[in-house]
């Protein structure tokens, strides 16, 4: 027993030291800010996007919301237990599909388009499908992320490594898919290699719960989300945070992510039922987007870029454009 | 009664033999106000410290680039891609955006 706990006892003195270590070691490699390297490049136009439309029909909070890559259809889940199928041209419901728990937290088209998954506090990954022969990437509430083969509806890859719920999650846009990041109630980051199924880097500063996390459309960086009510950018080749969003005003979470087009804008959707714009590079607030009645909680550009969905505990989901 | 207290009891035994190993990881320490994920590290301790020392070691042997080169790349992926990006730049004519407002008629 005693040799047992005089090992335990040196390999959390080798954690330490490593962990010193690797600080030192990503210092090191910190020699300038973001800002600085962006200070040259020409301020942004004058922000055009206004609200376009506002998709109502649900009932309760708006929980979840997913553009279709037609980037014409959008999904979206609430609190009223239902699951919409809207064409946000027209603010149509195309489809309305009642589901078994109220609280359905979370909803993705498939690539295709051919499908829609959604889960909740049930337990239950749910898909509503024509065709479906896509794999699935789930996050939990169990600390894990799961890799599911849709077909035979078994896991086929589990993701350890996280101390508390896996908030959410986003598959890189580089590295052919086989890299994703997840955000953590741990306030960590973590990127994972789905293949291998652990995780290379661990990625920490946040102050609390991280809620949700985007890549930048390069694939070299992603963006994090956080109770702390800041959001924050990290370089995956300099192994550390390059950029941090926040001000003094903003005291309140911030519970959805997502970039522009080309990276060059950060839309963060926040508590205080805000939507922040920020200049990535330059690390500043461009815009403050008011409409919404409660809190903002998720938040997408569609995938060609032209339009800003949010979705609200207000039960509304607006687009931006 | 009874299964209560042996549940209470063993719930007392499991925060102990959680709380003598102070400082397993720096991250450890964090607070949520939503975590109902069950602790597998608990499971064996020995086990998943080996791990998170397995999994140190090779974070350490991260090859890692200069913030000030990894910054440009992220500077020139957005000057490269910039005018393309709508709510950025906006659209070349209203026309091209598919949620303008209808053209409206009005009155003087």
């Amino acid at each position: 027993m005693s040799a047992i706990a005089e090992s335990l006892d040196d390999l959390v003195r080798e954690a330490e030291i490593l962990k010193t270590r690797l600080e030192e070691e990503r210092a090191k490699f910190n020699d300038m800010e973001l800002t600085i390297v962006a200070e040259k490049l020409d301020p942004l136009p004058p922000f055009s996007t206004k609200s376009r439309r506002i998709l109502k029909g649900h009932q309760g909070k708006v929980l979840a919301i997913d553009w279709s890559y037609d980037k014409r259809h959008m999904v979206s889940t609430s609190q009223d237990g239902k699951l919409i199928l809207w064409d946000a041209f027209t603010t149509n419901k195309e489809h309305v599909i009642t589901m078994s728990t109220t609280w359905v937290l979370a909803c993705a088209y498939s690539p295709s388009a051919m499908a829609v998954a959604c889960g909740g506090l049930d337990n239950k990954l749910t898909l509503y499908s024509l065709h479906m022969d896509d794999d699935l990437l789930t996050a939990s509430g169990d600390s894990t992320a799961k890799l599911w083969d849709v077909e035979s509806s078994t896991p086929i890859q589990t993701f350890q490594g996280h101390q508390a719920d896996v908030m959410g999650i986003d598959v890189s846009p580089s590295e052919a898919g086989n890299i994703f990041v997840s955000a953590s109630a741990d306030h960590i980051a973590m990127v994972w290699d789905i293949r291998t199924g652990s995780y290379v880097q661990t990625f920490e500063g946040h102050e609390s719960d991280v809620n949700a996390v985007r890549f930048y459309p390069s694939g070299d960086a992603f963006v994090s989300a956080s109770d702390d009510a800041t959001c924050r950018l990290f370089d995956l080749r300099a192994d550390r945070q390059v950029a941090i969003y926040k001000k003094e005003s903003i005291i309140f979470s911030c519970n959805a992510v997502d970039f522009s087009l080309s990276g060059r804008l950060l839309f963060a959707g926040y508590s205080d039922y805000c939507v922040n714009v920020w200049d990535t590079l330059k690390g500043s607030r461009v815009v403050t987007l008011y409409g919404h009645e409660n809190r903002v909680s998720s938040l997408q550009v569609s995938p060609d870029g032209t339009a800003l969905g949010t979705g609200s505990w207000d039960t509304t989901i607006r687009v931006w454009a | 009664m009874s299964a209560h207290q042996n549940n209470s009891h063993a719930s007392n035994q499991l925060t102990t033999n959680r709380d003598s190993v102070p400082n397993r990881r720096v991250s450890d320490n964090f607070t949520s106000s939503r975590s109902y994920a069950p602790d597998y590290h608990s499971q064996n301790l020995l086990v998943s410290q080996r791990r998170i020392c397995d999994q140190l070691r090779e974070e350490a042997r991260c090859d890692r680039i200069k913030v000030s080169l990894v910054c440009k790349d992220l500077v020139r992926y957005v000057t490269d891609h910039q005018s393309s990006d709508a709510l950025v730049v906006g659209f070349q004519s209203p026309k091209d955006n598919p949620y303008r407002d209808k053209q409206q008629c009005s009155l003087l």
